[in-house]
């Protein structure tokens, strides 16, 4: 003989399954709200970080390109599409010239092909490590010594771990680290020495004709840290002023940041009214169902009332469930929330143009718990009028109600 | 011996388009241990509302009510609620079992609404057993004849062993057949000492009780006054 216990929780439960159809909207509902709530914010602070990780990652006040590039820069370095494009030979003299330079460093560029000399096509980037300032300091932190002739670091998101042999032009270079991820073009982009990445253009040259074959010192951009004080806008005004003539271009890095800052700031007033809207939404959508199925099941009440069933457990038992019906949809909108954001992360940073950077897994823990108490919460909210109303019903008008 | 249940000229005033009007006029009644009072009236005649006075589900204008010297009026909802669990087993009229929860748990329901003592889940499988459901104990509510529902309606309003079983029209939808089921069911609850309040308009009820009350245009009187 079978043991029966008939606890709040498990009338609710029951409830819920011996009305699939209710329980089915009612679940839905709490389970957009969570999805949009969780995904919305995960995106929201995701493309917020991924700003901010370009302004601290980018580390430079002013970015010197060949003039008529400048247009290009930001699809490099928020996607790192492979590209080549290299200043006149003078430049790094010419821009010695000019004061308040505290340090700068210049970066070659080779793209790789889609072709059997290459792993994948990707772009390379050459650095000079006696003036890097932007990936020496992490090599300086985990490598812990100098990136030599035939060595590479990929980043976050190029295939590759440490010791692998990866092809580029017919050359087999060795992989010695991976960079943390920045949510920029750099997580796109193999990392090498100056020399390694001359000495590929000029196999190179097997395939294509190729500049840097020629002239191994080319560079292509080069990335400036200005002394404390010296303004950064002005003197990129400064620089083209004096330089723009010769095909050289300075820009100032602020700009990249205050254009996605600002790009950014609209996305996020959309997510946060979206999920504002939403929330309203769900609140009186739940509200109404909830409303709904008390008012149909209003002799069910009547009767609980009439076996015994005070105001407050009656409430109690409508709480418990609409709390089950909460916490089912907001854990699966919140699971659906996190494999949207995980299949749907690369297409967004695509469309919308701008850093992306996932949050800690602490931070997505928080997030996704937060939408799911909110969630929980709206539903509770939702469902409360219905039950205090419900259950301050007379038992006779209640029960008389079939 | 003292009543069961006392109902102390009790009234019940409401409104009718802005007249006021007695459902329950000055109505007096007692029901003593392993008594069986029917009561009878036509539809309106304010028998259903005496009855949930007399259950503690709808306080009275005036007068007053007790059961088993314990006053009705004046209590807050968690202590009139508690009283109704513990000591009255109430049967609804209609089908009044709750369409989620299968047989033996509907029985088991006021058992489960509030702590008790014992094996509520084997006294519930006892009840059903007692009046020849115990088959259908792991049965939904909807797939019951009436007279089979009707039984574990019996059945639950039993569980916590009430001082008084009170019945609102418990054959008002059952065929002849049922109904004398039904009625028989009573009958032998009350031979066993349960003490008993029903509420009828079926004339045939009359004769598995002891006492009979009229109720006609919210006065209550001893006999049937309905008799042709």
């Amino acid at each position: 003989m079978g043991h029966v216990r008939l606890t709040a929780a498990a009338v609710a439960k029951r409830s819920i399954q011996r009305r699939p159809w209710r329980s089915f909207c009612l679940i839905f509902a709490v389970l957009l709200f969570s999805f949009a709530l969780f995904a919305g914010s995960v995106l929201t602070l995701s493309l917020s970080s991924g700003a901010e990780s370009m302004a601290n990652r980018l580390g430079a006040d002013v970015m010197i390109v060949p003039a008529g590039y400048d247009p290009h820069i930001d699809s490099i370095l928020l996607s790192g599409k492979p590209s080549n494009f290299y200043l006149p030979a003078d430049t790094l003299e010419r821009l010695s010239r000019f004061e308040g330079i505290e340090r700068m460093s210049p970066q070659t560029f080779l793209a790789t092909l889609s072709a059997s000399c290459c792993s994948y096509p990707v772009q390379l980037m050459g650095i000079d490590f006696d003036s890097d300032f932007l990936v020496k300091p992490w090599l300086d932190a985990t490598l812990r010594r100098e990136l030599k002739d035939g060595e590479l670091i990929v980043g976050y998101r190029v295939t590759g771990e440490p010791g692998d042999k990866i092809k580029f032009f017919g050359k087999e270079l060795t992989v010695v680290g991976r960079l943390e991820q920045t949510g920029m073009g750099f997580d796109a982009a193999v990392f090498l020495n100056r020399p390694t990445i001359a000495m590929l253009a000029k196999e190179a040259e097997r395939i294509i004709k190729h500049p840097l074959a020629a002239d191994g010192s080319l560079i292509s951009t080069v990335m400036i840290k200005l002394k404390p004080g010296e303004d950064s806008v002005q003197t990129a005004r400064e620089m083209n002023s004096a330089l723009n003539g010769d095909g050289i271009y300075a820009l100032f890095s602020k700009k990249f940041v205050n254009s996605i800052s600002a790009s950014l700031k609209t996305v996020s007033w959309m997510v946060r009214g979206g999920l504002l809207f939403l929330w309203l939404l769900a609140l009186v959508v739940i509200a109404l169902l909830f409303a709904m199925s008390l008012a149909e099941r209003r002799r069910e009440m009547g009767v609980l009332r009439a076996l015994g069933a005070s105001r407050s457990k009656l409430i109690r038992m409508a709480l418990t469930e609409a709390f089950l019906v909460s916490l089912y949809g907001a854990s699966l909108g919140v699971a659906l929330g996190a494999a949207a954001v995980a299949a749907g992360s690369p297409f967004v940073t695509e469309a919308l143009r701008m850093p992306f950077l996932l949050p800690a897994w602490p931070t997505l823990i928080f997030l996704a718990l937060g939408a799911a108490a909110a969630s929980l919460l709206t539903g509770l909210s939702a469902a409360l009028f219905s039950a205090v109303r419900a259950a301050k019903s007379a038992i006779s008008d209640a029960m008389r109600e079939a | 011996m003292e009543p069961v249940l006392k109902l102390k000229d009790i009234c019940k005033e409401y409104r009718r388009g802005g007249t006021p009007f007695f459902a329950v006029d000055h109505a007096s009644l007692e029901v003593e241990p392993g008594g069986y009072v029917n009561i009878i009236g036509r539809s309106g005649s304010g028998k259903s509302t005496l009855l949930n006075i007399a259950a503690g589900m709808l306080p009275p204008t005036s007068g007053a009510a007790e059961l088993g010297g314990v006053p009705l009026t004046g209590k807050d909802d968690a202590e009139l609620s508690r009283i109704r669990n513990d000591g009255i087993g109430f049967i609804p009229q209609g089908a009044s079992a709750l369409p989620t929860l299968t047989v033996l748990e509907n029985v088991m329901l006021p058992f489960c609404l509030y702590p008790h003592d014992g094996d509520g889940c084997g006294y519930a499988r006892l009840l059903l057993d007692r009046f020849g459901v115990a088959d259908l104990a792991d049965a939904w509510p909807g797939e019951l004849s009436g007279g089979e529902l009707r039984r574990v309606l019996i059945a639950r309003a039993l569980i916590n062993r009430p001082q008084i079983v009170i019945a609102d029209e418990p054959t008002s939808d059952l065929d002849v057949r049922s109904t004398r089921d039904v009625m028989e069911a009573f009958a032998k609850l009350n031979a066993d000492g349960t003490t008993l309040l029903i509420v009828s308009h079926d004339l045939d009820a009359l004769k598995y009780g002891k006492r009979v009350y009229t109720m006609s245009e919210g006065r209550l009187a001893e006999g049937n006054r309905l008799a042709p």
